[in-house]
């Protein structure tokens, strides 16, 4: 079941938030691919929680020191166990770019498609979107959640008619 | 104006590129290209920076690229050093130019008097002057330039992305 939630934080946590991973302070890392290697596509990212064992990279547990930020939607998610929470950004695009369907974490690894849960948040309002490969859509509107079982495919779509896209992605253990 | 290829010894600026280039370097989100210029409302103009020495936030903000551009400002002679900033902007399917500029602030009442660019990837994009003559993005060039000369970068259509390293100061006496 996917379920969209809209204001979904206060409106006090999201000014807050959107204070700090929308300034200019905020450290982004350039990533060569979206979703694939070589898919042509490049993004910014930042990982606030990576748990060992969810890629043949992550041989450790990371934290970012922003994980303290994100503290509102550990407890409104119900989050029991954090696998991978991470902020994506997308500039604008001349015409809409799809990445690759795809799920965040493998199939069986750390126990994904039993009971696990992945969940998008909108940072802020525009024409971009995420589309599932079963069908439906959700469009990027700031302060909005859309949560949905980990093994459904997915994509986001760039936008248009912002400077950039932000979205945060959460996989985790419910 | 003097260009100046192949300015670093391969191995210095491959061990520059390689920090700037990679994954784990930081970029900051800046909603203008040339922000002095009022251009924040464009919504085709915006860029990746990162500060790695202003004189204005008290010198070192980035200690680690700082220390290896040490080579770079022997080379270039600085004397009184103003700003270094590393700036990257993506592909896009046009080249776009970010707006002619000097990299002094208007209100600043100290203007360094020379600027320095230093290509780290090759690409199709370019800096341009209002005067007249572009230089293109060629990995380990160096184009050196009086201040007081309007340019713009211009995005390149054919790579990923354009990254520059920017060196304002005054040359040593």
């Amino acid at each position: 079941m996917t379920e969209v939630i809209d204001n979904f934080l206060s409106d006090y946590d999201f000014k807050s938030l959107t204070h700090i991973l929308m300034g200019n302070d905020f450290p982004w890392y350039y990533n060569e691919d979206v979703v694939y290697d070589n898919d042509n596509q490049y993004q910014f990212t930042h990982a606030i929680h990576t748990c060992k064992g969810i890629s043949p990279q992550n041989d450790i547990d990371y934290t970012s020191p922003y994980f303290d930020f994100f503290k509102p939607f550990v407890y409104k998610l119900g989050i029991r166990k954090p696998l991978k929470i991470k902020l994506n950004l997308r500039p604008r695009t001349l015409v809409h770019r799809k990445a690759g369907y795809h799920i965040d974490i493998g199939k069986g690894v750390l126990g994904v498609g039993e009971g696990k849960n992945t969940a998008i948040f909108y940072m802020n309002t525009c024409n971009g979107w995420t589309e599932f490969k079963k069908g439906g859509k959700v469009k990027s509107v700031a302060n909005r959640m859309v949560i949905f079982d980990s093994n459904l495919e997915h994509r986001g779509v760039t936008c248009t008619d912002e400077k950039r896209r932000v979205v945060i992605n959460f996989n985790y253990d419910v | 104006m003097e260009v100046i290829d192949n300015f670093l010894p391969e191995y210095q600026f491959q061990q520059i590129s390689n920090v700037v280039l990679s994954d784990y370097f930081p970029w900051f989100w800046n909603e203008g290209v040339v922000s002095n210029y009022g251009d924040v409302k464009n919504p085709e103009s915006y860029q990746f920076t990162n500060m790695i020495f202003n004189i204005r936030y008290g010198g070192v903000v980035a200690p680690k690229l700082y220390s290896l551009l040490d080579v770079v400002q022997q080379k270039l002679g600085v004397g009184r050093l103003d700003r270094i900033k590393s700036n990257l902007n993506n592909k896009t399917l046009f080249h776009r130019k970010g707006g002619y500029h000097t990299d002094n602030h208007p209100t600043d009442p100290y203007q360094h008097t020379k600027t320095a660019v230093l290509y780290i990837n090759t690409n199709n994009g370019y800096t341009k002057f209002k005067k007249g003559g572009k230089v293109k993005s060629v990995a380990n060039r160096m184009v050196i330039f009086d201040s007081k000369l309007e340019h713009t970068g211009v995005t390149c259509t054919d790579e990923m992305k354009r990254v520059v390293i920017n060196f304002n100061y005054d040359g040593s006496y």
